[in-house]
């Protein structure tokens, strides 16, 4: 029983972990329509980065508030100096956020090496807690209630807000919007910036954990991709439920199958290909 | 008339000419590192038949380069070391999965074919990842031996002479693609790509002639693979990564996509520099990744885009 | 005989009727105007009988044959061609190649891929007639993105002729020609022989009666009224329609 409980709890936890991670990249398809391949180097940044506040400053909480908004202010003038020039050319834009993506690979490297760093995670959250007879950490239940309240201010500021509604707008008709007056690429920018500043947290969030190493990007961007691809691209909804299934999944996977490692995330993300190409909750 | 196919057969004979006379003058490593060129430049001119010419931005195409691969090593090393089986096993396995990944990505358009293409390649990626009893799993397969295939004299087992069987399949391959992409299939691949309602319109099968296009791509794709595990003599589920399928794509944009020789410009020209760039400095990738951004920003017609460009400004007449 | 009998055909947009009920029907040689103000469906109405859109409701018979199923590449092999309100052409291949994919269409050798298209010299022959006849000859070399548009739109309709066709939809020939394009096309279409039935849509009145035998004008997705030019010209109601009530 306690076996299923905790890998319930780890694949939720890290469910919302790849939350934080994809919701931007699935609202910047919505909106702007693209697929930014670099979305993995926000995490990868954001850990890097956390280190290294963290080893400058000695305070996780810093590290915490700070890198991810560096993260979104690299976002920013990388949109809007490079990713702007090639809007509406899809390839161009894959092509470019590749390039970042290389970019910030070789350069993490070039500053912080090859060997694979962890965070450290305050006292306060060395305990763990007693759940039907086994241990779980407090970390991990910190980081699901972080990524379940983001998803709740997420999906209050899109639905129950101006801002929300003009967001939902733009994912719509981008046109019409800019026709009535709304400054589109002011609201582009902050998207962009919100999915970058949650993929850098998820990044800071994940480092106690899973630490961060040359190749982090790919592999998370992996994920990402799964989740948006399952969920549905430009859905909040689908981000939500395709991280907790990813999360699950992955999980599952790793404790009873572990030979089929990667395998068990893309059997599902094969049958969704095959069977709804936009995923669960995609618009078409 | 209005065909400049003898012009680019001469090109591709002086191409030919060149490599010949340049793999006589210069060491083994030269050597293979021509015989690389030519199998990305063969890469590069399959993928270039989807994304240049029918306009379908194929994103995951190394799962085909990588399919080849696989498929010739696993049979060379389980079931019959013979050469052409082997190309026959990796060519065929590649061509079938162009079938059925075409028959799910043309199910989507736009970003979403994007998506998919890649969703696609990475599912395989991950099996070749994965299923360690057949594939090895992230170790590779390692133990590929060219040595004892010979062909009309050609010792496989000598750089050169490989470099000598790769130029000739590489030659046979793009006059054989010279004339497909000159023939009623290629042409109307290029309607497509300019509008498809008004090819279907007119009265073309449009989704029947795309994924015969995946096809053709695919086999040519594949045929570059098996080329590629003999040239290095291992296989790693990198080959079927999103890097290579970035890569081979960045090739073609760099030397111009939809003509010829872009394709092939582009392969060498990344090839060599990135061999050169990584023997001066750690950060090739960092370099690579700057050459991405200034393509897609200043020359995103590729360098036969440019070229063009200067002859209609240089040369006078109508721009 | 009947070239084309649309019978009760409606073509709804999530809730909006964009074709209600229509039916039409053509007889072979005719040539038939389709007139009615902005939104009243003539495109959608072309699209449906072109096979670009599937009908809600009602069926299309092209030549006594039932097509309302058939997508509009197998309509092209009836004998079906069109031209497009917007130009749908093939902007960075020559005039020469666009004009060779139109006459390629329903070519036996049209999926051949081992042999350059030059090889096939008949075709090249047709194709060369074909611009011959229509006068494109000397333009042929030329990249279609850098015709003027009055080129654009003539080599369109002559994409649509290419392999003779037995109905010609021709949506909005003459717009935004000036007037000696626009006496050009008129004398193109006067030109056809009667083996080729022609249903144009048009908005300039004058084109309209000087070329149409009959005319159907359209109003909100529902034909309001049929007859020859001189009974439309004189039907008040017509003139509500475009022009709103005279007080």
């Amino acid at each position: 029983m306690s076996f299923w409980l905790i890998q319930t709890l780890n694949g939720v936890s890290f469910g919302m972990l790849l939350f934080l991670l994809s919701a931007g990249l699935s609202l910047i398809f919505g909106l702007m329509r693209i697929i930014n391949l670099a979305h993995g180097s926000f995490y990868l940044l954001g850990a890097y980065l956390g280190i290294g506040i963290m080893g400058a400053t000695g305070s996780f909480w810093f590290a915490l508030a700070f890198a991810p908004v560096a993260v979104a202010g690299i976002s920013v003038v990388l949109q809007r100096l490079l990713l702007d020039r090639v809007a509406g050319n899809e390839l161009g834009q894959v092509l470019m956020t590749f390039g970042f993506l290389l970019i910030a690979s070789d350069v993490s490297l070039w500053i912080w090496g090859g060997a694979p760093l962890m965070l450290e995670k305050p006292r306060v959250f060395d305990a763990s807690v007693e759940l039907a007879g086994a241990a779980f950490p407090v970390y991990r239940l910190m980081i699901t209630a972080v990524g379940m309240a983001a998803a709740l201010g997420l999906w209050l500021l899109i639905e129950r807000t101006r801002i929300g509604a003009i967001v939902r707008a733009g994912v719509d008709d981008s046109e019409m919007v800019q026709g009535i007056g709304v400054n589109l690429p002011l609201m582009t920018s902050l998207v962009f910036a919100l999915g970058a500043l949650l993929a850098g947290l998820s990044g800071v969030l994940a480092g106690p954990i899973l630490g961060v190493y040359p190749g982090a990007d790919f592999a998370v961007v992996m994920f990402a991709f799964a989740v948006v691809v399952i969920g549905g691209l430009g859905s909040l909804n689908g981000a939500f439920w395709g991280s907790l299934f990813v999360g699950l999944v992955d999980n599952f996977g790793k404790a009873m199958f572990p030979e089929f490692a990667m395998f068990t995330i893309f059997v599902p993300m094969a049958i969704v290909l095959a069977v709804r190409p936009t995923g669960i909750f995609g618009k078409a | 008339m209005y065909t400049r196919t003898p012009v680019n057969l001469a090109q591709l004979a002086l191409l030919a000419a060149a490599l010949l006379i340049a793999s006589k003058a210069l060491s083994p490593y030269w050597v293979g590192l021509m015989t690389e060129a030519m199998i990305w430049a063969l890469f590069a001119l399959s993928l270039d038949i989807l994304l240049g010419h029918t306009g379908l931005p194929s994103l995951g195409h190394a799962a085909y380069y990588g399919m080849g691969a696989y498929a010739a090593a696993i049979w060379f090393l389980r079931v019959d070391s013979g050469f052409w089986a082997c190309l026959a096993v990796g060519t065929g396995a590649a061509t079938l999965l162009a079938a059925l990944y075409g028959l799910l990505a043309l199910r989507t358009v736009g970003v979403y074919f994007l998506m998919i293409t890649l969703a696609l390649a990475q599912v395989l990626w991950a099996i070749f990842y994965s299923w360690r009893s057949v594939t090895n799993g992230d170790d590779g397969i390692r133990d590929i031996n060219r040595d004892n295939i010979e062909f009309v004299g050609l010792r496989f087992g000598e750089t050169g002479d490989y470099f000598l069987f790769v130029l000739g399949v590489f030659l046979l391959a793009a006059v054989a693609i010279l004339v497909i992409l000159r023939s009623p299939f290629g042409y109307t691949l290029r309607g497509i790509r300019e509008s498809a309602e008004r090819m279907e319109a007119l009265g073309y099968n449009v989704w029947l002639y795309k994924l015969l296009a995946f096809l053709v791509s695919g086999a040519f794709a594949g045929l570059a693979g098996v080329l590629l595990v003999f040239n290095r003599n291992y296989v790693s589920p990198e080959a079927a990564g999103v890097v290579v399928s970035a890569e081979v794509m960045l090739m073609i944009i760099l030397g111009g996509a939809g003509t010829l020789f872009g394709p092939v410009i582009g392969a060498f020209a990344i090839v060599f520099l990135s061999h050169w760039v990584s023997s001066i400095t750690e950060r090739w990738n960092l370099i690579l990744g700057v050459i991405y951004v200034l393509v897609v920003v200043f020359a995103p017609q590729g360098v036969t885009g440019l070229a063009a460009r200067w002859r209609r400004l240089g040369g006078g007449g109508p721009a | 005989m009947s070239a084309l009998t649309v019978h009760a055909a409606s073509v709804t947009f999530g809730g909006l009727s964009a074709v209600d009920g229509v039916s039409l029907e053509i007889q072979a040689g005719e040539r038939r105007g389709l007139l009615g103000p902005n939104g009243a469906g003539k495109t959608t109405l072309f699209n449906l009988i072109g096979g670009q859109v599937p009908v809600d409701a009602g069926n299309v018979r092209l030549f006594d044959e039932d097509v309302t199923l058939l997508p509009a590449r197998e309509r092209a092999h009836r004998g079906l061609a069109r031209t497009f309100q917007v130009t749908k052409l093939f902007p960075n291949l020559t005039l020469r190649e666009n004009a060779m994919l139109a006459v390629q269409a329903i070519y036996p050798g049209r999926y051949s891929m081992h042999r350059t298209v030059f090889t096939y010299r008949d075709l090249q022959r047709r194709v060369d007639e074909l611009l011959e006849t229509w006068g494109l000859s000397d333009k042929a070399g030329a990249t279609v993105r850098h015709l003027s548009y009055g080129d654009q739109r003539q080599l369109e309709i002559v994409m649509a002729l290419a392999n003779k066709p037995r109905l010609l939809l021709l949506d909005e020939p003459t717009a935004g020609l000036s007037p000696a394009e626009t006496t050009l096309v008129t004398g193109l279409v006067s030109l056809l022989p009667r083996d080729v039935t022609v249903l144009f849509i048009e908005h300039d009145m004058d084109v309209a009666f000087q070329i149409a035998d009959r005319i159907s004008v359209l109003n909100q997705g529902r034909i309001v009224a049929e007859g020859n030019p001189v009974e439309i010209r004189a039907d008040a109601r017509i003139r509500e329609i475009y022009f709103g009530k005279v007080h």
